[in-house]
């Protein structure tokens, strides 16, 4: 398991954004704050019955940040620390920096306590890999432990695509499942009767994790898991192409699609927030793609769309 | 009655970048918040501005279900932005890198106001010049 090292500086208001500032250039990748005033603002949305109570009162600040735990750590804290103590003399404020390890099963797994099994469409189940739940005989149960990787089945983005495939997949179809996360949607594909289902992903963590969901399911001789980046890796045409990703990666990909999906074939896009769903809808139309479907929850669009040729 | 409130965390993150590692890991994992939909959420939200770094207020509730709203980038980063600097002064008290007019950090002072909890523009004003000091950068007249 990975380790961390946690700065944390406790200060006055005004000094925040100028220690931000230093852990932002020492290469921090982004910084926390805990700020009590934020709950006192909430008050008047939200009226004190509905907040954390004791609520916090003391009036300062944490800013905290987090390096990763290797030989140049020394080095690198030693110079942090200098900059912070620099730049807090010269605003004239106190600060109070401390560190501590931190280590990533400290916070990687409390999510799992509220992740629960949920029915997603008509069919299929998703049940984290440590709960038990009723089933009746014609569900399809989809065991899964995601770890760090995307797609638990409860985000909009993933119900949408899971519902989707329910609607389109027809048993023996060859299925692409691009930047598959968890791999929630390849095997969701192998288990409505897809004949051979590729699952990308560039992400080691999603490879990993997508590979153990695949055995857990027992679907290893219908889903090959692959590294690669978009259609990069991919070979052939498939009958369906789904790739839960973001309205950017989505444009790209539409762009390659038409060499990798047969005529006909259908399309599932998913991840795609509403503002940008009109650029999705240009490229598809540019492509050849004629719109099947439109579904919206939340602020998340999805669609379904068949290859008409260009 | 809406949902009780568990937690209010806020991030100053890259834009369309956040991964599951820290600083988001720890923010939200100790609360019990799933970390990869806040992950794909904030990118998605974000991908159009890339190379800033975007302050985001999520608020947790108890079911573990959360909200954020995106602000505008740090005052730092606006500081750097006005004078046109990538980086602060190692020795902000010797070294001088940069001015900024009064005019420009009230500017930043009235875009920022509601982000730095100030009470007044004067209260913000003052934490706009003391982070430009901070840097290395003049406050002029």
């Amino acid at each position: 398991m990975k380790e961390w090292t946690e700065i944390s500086i406790q200060t006055a208001q005004e000094a925040v954004e100028a220690v931000a500032n230093v852990l932002h250039e020492a290469g921090a990748g982004g910084v926390v704050i805990e700020d009590p005033t934020c709950f006192l603002a909430q008050v008047d949305k939200y009226g004190v019955g509905e907040l954390p109570e004791p609520l916090p009162s003391d009036g300062k600040v944490t800013v905290k940040a987090y390096l990763p735990v290797n030989d140049q750590l020394p080095l690198r804290l030693k110079a942090v620390q200098d900059e912070l103590n620099r730049v807090l003399k010269l605003l004239s404020v106190a600060g109070d920096i401390s560190l501590q390890k931190v280590a990533e099963e400290e916070w990687s797994t409390v999510w799992k306590a509220y992740y629960k099994p949920l029915r997603v469409g008509d069919k299929i189940i998703i049940k984290p890999a440590w709960e038990h739940c009723q089933t009746k005989t014609d569900d399809i149960v989809i065991e899964l432990d995601p770890g760090m990787a995307f797609g638990t089945g409860n985000h909009p983005t993933t119900t949408m695509a899971l519902i989707l495939l329910q609607r389109y997949l027809k048993p023996g179809f060859k299925v692409f499942d691009i930047g598959t996360g968890s791999g929630i949607l390849a095997i969701a594909a192998a288990k409505l009767g897809a004949q051979e289902v590729t699952a990308v992903d560039v992400d080691p963590v999603a490879l990993e994790s997508a590979w153990e969901n695949c055995q857990r399911n027992h679907v290893t001789d219908k889903v090959v898991v692959l590294p690669g980046d978009l259609l990069e890796e991919v070979m052939g045409q498939a009958d369906l192409v789904v790739a839960n990703i973001t309205a950017d990666v989505l444009l790209s990909l539409i762009n390659d699609l038409p060499t990798h999906i047969l005529p006909h074939g259908v399309f599932i896009g998913s991840g795609i927030i509403e503002p940008y769903f009109d650029d999705i809808k240009e490229a598809l139309a540019d492509k050849g793609f004629k719109l099947l479907e439109i579904m919206g929850q939340e602020e998340w669009v999805a669609f379904a769309a068949s290859w008409e040729e260009a | 009655m809406a949902k009780k409130v568990a937690a209010i965390v806020k991030l100053q993150i890259p834009a369309g970048k956040a991964t599951p590692a820290p600083p988001v890991g720890p923010a939200l994992g100790q609360h019990g918040v799933n970390i990869m939909a806040f992950v794909k959420e904030f990118n998605a939200r974000t991908a159009n501005q890339a190379g800033m770094i975007i302050p985001a207020e999520i608020t947790i509730y108890e079911d573990r279900s959360f909200t954020f709203v995106c602000k505008t980038p740090p005052a730092s980063v606006l500081i750097k932005k006005a004078v046109g600097i990538e980086k602060a002064s190692g020795e902000p008290n010797k070294k001088k890198v940069g001015q900024i007019s009064e005019a420009k950090v009230r500017e930043i002072a009235e875009l920022k106001m509601q982000d730095l909890n100030a009470a007044n523009v004067e209260a913000a004003m003052r934490m706009v010049s003391g982070t430009a000091r901070s840097m290395g950068i003049e406050v002029v007249k």
